[in-house]
C-alpha cells in the first residue's frame, strides 16, 4: 500500500514537472476565486450578524398629540398588539421624556433650563419582535401605528434601515455571483489543466497502457492533482483572506463605524466547509476531464 | 504439436484470421500452440504477418476470425482489467520500440516495473543488470531520443524483459544490431528462457535462429508453415550458442518467476491469474 501511494505521488510529481507552468496558473486562479468569494461572503456574514443585532435595537416611536389618559392605555396597547410581532410597549410621558433627555445631556443639561419640563411630546415606544426584521414589514407597521388615535408622527430609523437593507441585498447578490464564479472557474480551470496534462502525456499514457498499468495507476495521479489544487488553492485563499481581515481589523480598531459591526472571521467550521467544497469542486473538474479525455 | 494438451500451452491460436480494413489479409486460418517454457522463432519475409501474430498475442489487435487464447483464456472475452493484468505478465519489445524519447534509458525501462509497484532499489538493480547483459550500461542516463537505433532497440528489449515476464514477445529484436549485440540479445533470451519464460521471437534475422534446436516457424503470406522436415540449419555458418547458459543473474527478490522454472504448472497459472469473469467487447484499438 505504501509502495502504491509512493508510486502514485511520484507520478503526480512527474506530471507537475511536465506542466508546472499551467499548474501554477491554475493554482493562482483557484486562490483568487476562493479569495474573491470568501471575501464577499465574509462581509455578508458580518452584515447579517450586524443586522441581527440592529434588529434588537429597532423600535418604533409613536409621538402623541396629548398625554393619553390612563384608561386609554390598555386600549392603545391592545390595538398595537393586534398587528402582532410586538415584544414590548413602553409609554413615555412628557416628564419621562424630559428626564431621559437631561440624563443624556449630562453636564450640558443647562440648555434645558429655559425650556421647562414639558416641551417634549409624550410617546409610545414599540419594540417589535426579532422576527420583524424585514424593511417592508416595518414600514407597514409604521403606517399601521400612524392610524392610532392621537398619533402625531411615527419615527424609526427609516433612511438608515433602508440603506442597510439595500446593501445587504446587494451583498447577497454579489455573494451569489462570486459563488457561481467560484464554482465555474474551479471546475473549468481544473478540468482544463488536467486535459492539458493528459494531452502532454498522451504518448506516455499509451505506453503505460501497453505495459499493463492499472487504470488506478494512470488516473490516481491526475485525481491527486485535482485534489491538491483544491486543497492548496483554497488553503492559500483562506490564508490570504485571513491576513487581509487582520490588517483591516487592525486599521479600524477602536471606536468608529466598524466597531459597530464587530467584524468577525469565519468559524473554523466555515473555513473547513469552504476548503472542503473547493476540494470537491476541483476533484469534480478532474474527474470530468479524466472521463472525457482519458481512454484507458 | 498442435494437438498437445491445451493445459500446458501458453498461447493458443485456433484458426485465426486477421484482416485489416479494408481487405488486407494478414493472417489466414493460423493454428498454433506455444508450450510453456518454449522458445519459438517466427520467421518470414517482411509483410508475412509476424508482427500481427505478436499483436494478437498481447491483444493489441483482435482476430477477425478464430480464437486467440493465452493460458487458456479467450482474449476477446477477457475484460479490460484482465487484459491490463495480463499485460504486466507479457513483456513486449515492439518493432518500433515505443520508447519515450525525453526520458532516460533508466526511466524508460523503469516504467515497466513501476506499473507493477516495484521498489526503487529493485528497479535500479534490475535495470543495471539488463543494461550490463545488453552492453549499454554506459547509456543508462542518456535520453532515449539521443540513442542510436541499435541502442534504442536494446532498451526496448530491456524494458520487455524487466519484469522477468512469463511470456516475452520480441519483434525483430536484432534488426538494427551488429553481430556482438545480437549475441548479447541471444544471451538475454537464453537466460530468461532458462528461468522459465516462454519466448516468442519474430525475426527474419537468420543468425538468431540458425543452428538452434528451438522450434522455428515460417509465415508465408499469412499462412503458417511448420518446417519439420525443412532443414534450416546451415552447417557452414557460424552458429550462436543456444545451449542453456548458466544463469548469471542474482536471485531476484520476488521468487514467483524463479519458481516457474522448477514447478511450472500451478505457478504459471497463478502467475497469469486473470479476471475470470468473461465479458465481451474488451478489444482495444491498434495504436
Ligand atoms: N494496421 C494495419 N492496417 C492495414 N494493414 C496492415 C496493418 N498492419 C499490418 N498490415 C498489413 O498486414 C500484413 C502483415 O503485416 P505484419 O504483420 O506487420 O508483417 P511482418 O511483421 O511480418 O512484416 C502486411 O501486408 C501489412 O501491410
Ligand atoms: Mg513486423
Amino acid at each position: 500500500m505504501k509502495k502504491v501511494a509512493a508510486m502514485i505521488l511520484r507520478q503526480a510529481g512527474r506530471n507537475y514537472r511536465q506542466t508546472w507552468g499551467t499548474q501554477l496558473m491554475t493554482l493562482m486562479t483557484v486562490v483568487l476565486s476562493v479569495l474573491l468569494f470568501s471575501f464577499f461572503f465574509l462581509v455578508y456574514m458580518n452584515m447579517l450578524r450586524a443586522s441581527d443585532r440592529l434588529g434588537n435595537d429597532i423600535r418604533l416611536i409613536v409621538y402623541l398629540n396629548s398625554e393619553p389618559v390612563p384608561e386609554l392605555r390598555p386600549q392603545l396597547e391592545r390595538k398595537i398588539r393586534e398587528f402582532g410581532e410586538v415584544e414590548k410597549i413602553v409609554f413615555v410621558s412628557r416628564q419621562q421624556a424630559y428626564q431621559r433627555l437631561s440624563k443624556q445631556l449630562g453636564n450640558d443639561r443647562d440648555v434645558l433650563a429655559d425650556l421647562g419640563s414639558d416641551f417634549l411630546p409624550p410617546s409610545i415606544e414599540v419594540f417589535p419582535q426579532k422576527t420583524l426584521n424585514n424593511l417592508t414589514r416595518i414600514e407597514e407597521f409604521a403606517r399601521y401605528l400612524r392610524t392610532l388615535p392621537g398619533a402625531a408622527k411615527v419615527q424609526y430609523g427609516n433612511a438608515w434601515l433602508q440603506r442597510f437593507s439595500y446593501f445587504t441585498n446587494l451583498l447577497q447578490l454579489i455573494v451569489l455571483m462570486s459563488g457561481t464564479l467560484l464554482i465555474l472557474s474551479m471546475t473549468f480551470i481544473v478540468s482544463y489543466t488536467i486535459r492539458l496534462t493528459v494531452i502532454a502525456r498522451q504518448e506516455e499514457l499509451e505506453i503505460l497502457r501497453l505495459l499493463g498499468a492499472s487504470s488506478f495507476y494512470v488516473r490516481g495521479p491526475l485525481l491527486i492533482e485535482g485534489i491538491l489544487q483544491g486543497l492548496f488553492g483554497s488553503g492559500l485563499g483562506m490564508t490570504a483572506l485571513y491576513l487581509l481581515y487582520q490588517s483591516i481589523v487592525q486599521k479600524f480598531s477602536g471606536p468608529g463605524i466598524l466597531s459597530l459591526f464587530e467584524f468577525h472571521f469565519f468559524s473554523p467550521m466555515m473555513v473547513a466547509i469552504i476548503i472542503g467544497v473547493s476540494v470537491l469542486l476541483c476533484t469534480g473538474g478532474a474527474i470530468f476531464s479524466i472521463r472525457k479525455f482519458l481512454r484507458i | 504439436m498442435i494437438t498437445e494438451t491445451p493445459g500446458r500451452s501458453v498461447v493458443e491460436f485456433i484458426k485465426v484470421t486477421k484482416v485489416y480494413p479494408p481487405d488486407v489479409v494478414a493472417l489466414q486460418e493460423v493454428s498454433l500452440s506455444i508450450m510453456r517454457g518454449e522458445m519459438l522463432f517466427l520467421t518470414g519475409r517482411s509483410g508475412a504477418g509476424k508482427t500481427t501474430m505478436l499483436k494478437l498475442m498481447c491483444n493489441i489487435e483482435a482476430p477477425t476470425n478464430g480464437v486467440v487464447e493465452v493460458v487458456g483464456r479467450n482474449l476477446s472475452r477477457v475484460r479490460p482489467a484482465g487484459i491490463q493484468k495480463m499485460r504486466q505478465k507479457i513483456g513486449v519489445a515492439y518493432q518500433d520500440f515505443r520508447l519515450l524519447p525525453k526520458r532516460t534509458t533508466l526511466e524508460n525501462i523503469a516504467m515497466a516495473m513501476e506499473v507493477t509497484y516495484q521498489s526503487r532499489q529493485t528497479i535500479r538493480h534490475r535495470v543495471e543488470e539488463l543494461l550490463e547483459i545488453l552492453g549499454i550500461a554506459d547509456k543508462r542516463d542518456r535520453l532515449a531520443g539521443k540513442l542510436s537505433r541499435g541502442e534504442q532497440q536494446r532498451v526496448a528489449l530491456a524494458r520487455a524483459a524487466a519484469n522477468r515476464p512469463p511470456l516475452l514477445l520480441a519483434d525483430e529484436p536484432t534488426g538494427n544490431l551488429d553481430a556482438k549485440a545480437t549475441e548479447q540479445v541471444a544471451t538475454l533470451f537464453n537466460t530468461l528462457n532458462a528461468e522459465g519464460s516462454t519466448i516468442v521471437v519474430a525475426t527474419h534475422d537468420e543468425s538468431l535462429y540458425r543452428g538452434t534446436n528451438h522450434r522455428v516457424l515460417r509465415l508465408v503470406h499469412g499462412t503458417l508453415i511448420e518446417p519439420a522436415a525443412e532443414k534450416l540449419v546451415d552447417e557452414t555458418a557460424p552458429a550462436l550458442a543456444y545451449e542453456v547458459m548458466p544463469v548469471t543473474l542474482p536471485e531476484p527478490e520476488e521468487t514467483d518467476d524463479i519458481e516457474l522454472a522448477g514447478e511450472p504448472d500451478e505457478v504459471f497459472d497463478l502467475d497469469f491469474a486473470l479476471d475470470d469473469t468473461a465479458a465481451a467487447g474488451s478489444e482495444e484499438e491498434a495504436p
